[in-house]
């Protein structure tokens, strides 16, 4: 009986760490495209207004600018324990590693919508010269900190054209 | 942000015109993570996604170290600065460092 126990114990410790990243797999997924499906409504309702955000280095009308000034956005989003764990098996071979895919390309796209909307939302016309910026800010260089994240800061100038047409 | 001074990333400030130039200014911070919020952002690691304790930290960072920049632009007389990039580097196991640099110029 008390065999059975100690077997049973040692099965469930063994086993533990499995099922963590089980569990990061299901929910990780879950989550993920969660943020993914509201990024998506969001940019559908956005869909037929202007688009203001450009990379130009130059206003793209010439009429009278009446204010500029520079707005940012930033975020810090990081890949799961699981989508880690099979980017570094991954990492071995060398190839495409599809799992970090997800959540940079999301954070790239979270940040531009986000500028979007502050340019909309405070009333500029067009935000030019966009730059958007990739650092990895965390990972301790000794110990097993597992936590890693990306940060990407988009920044540009917005521009709101004076209302006289001229 | 600071009042009356115009910041722009391009090489002019739009629609004003550039009198003077003051050379370079720069304004940096270092951030290290704060040990309680590095928990709850390792256990939203689990499953992915935004780590709001980060973001909101880096958020702070980056306008100190504007604040920096627009501080020496001003003691030099100027009333904006364009070309304005930054730059994050981890300087040490944990910790940030933002850094924000520009040209300080007169507008009129």
């Amino acid at each position: 009986m008390a065999g059975e126990n100690f077997l049973f114990c040692q099965i469930f410790f063994l086993s533990l760490p499995l099922f963590i990243y089980l569990g990061s797999w299901m929910f990780g997924n879950l989550h993920q495209n969660k943020l993914l499906l509201k990024l998506e409504t969001e940019e559908k309702s956005l869909q037929g207004r202007a688009n203001p955000v450009t990379n130009l280095s130059k206003p793209s009308q010439v009429r009278q600018v009446d204010s500029s000034s520079l707005v940012m956005e930033s975020i810090s989003v990081g890949p799961s324990w699981w989508q880690m764990f099979t980017g570094g098996i991954k990492n071995l071979f060398g190839g495409k590693i599809h799992s970090y895919d997800k959540m940079l390309t999301y954070g790239r796209r979270v940040v531009i919508h986000r500028l979007r909307i502050q340019a909309i939302q405070s009333g500029f016309d067009e935000v030019i010269n966009l730059r958007v910026e990739t650092s990895m800010i965390t990972k301790k260089s000794k110990g097993d900190d597992k936590t890693a994240a990306y940060e990407f800061t988009a920044y540009g100038t917005a521009i709101r054209y004076s209302a006289s047409q001229d | 942000m600071s009042q009356g001074m115009h910041l722009s990333n391009t090489e002019t400030v739009p629609g004003k015109l550039i009198t003077g130039s003051f050379g370079l200014v720069q304004g940096s911070t270092v951030r290290a993570k704060n040990v309680f919020k590095d928990i709850g952002a390792g256990f939203k690691n689990m499953v992915g996604g935004e780590l709001k304790a980060y973001t909101e930290l880096l958020q702070e960072a980056r306008n100190e170290a504007l604040q920096r920049m627009m501080m020496d632009a001003q003691s030099r007389g100027a009333n904006a600065i364009v070309n304005v990039r930054f730059a994050t580097s981890a300087v040490a196991g944990g910790a940030a460092e933002l850094f924000a640099y520009g040209t300080a110029v007169t507008v009129e």
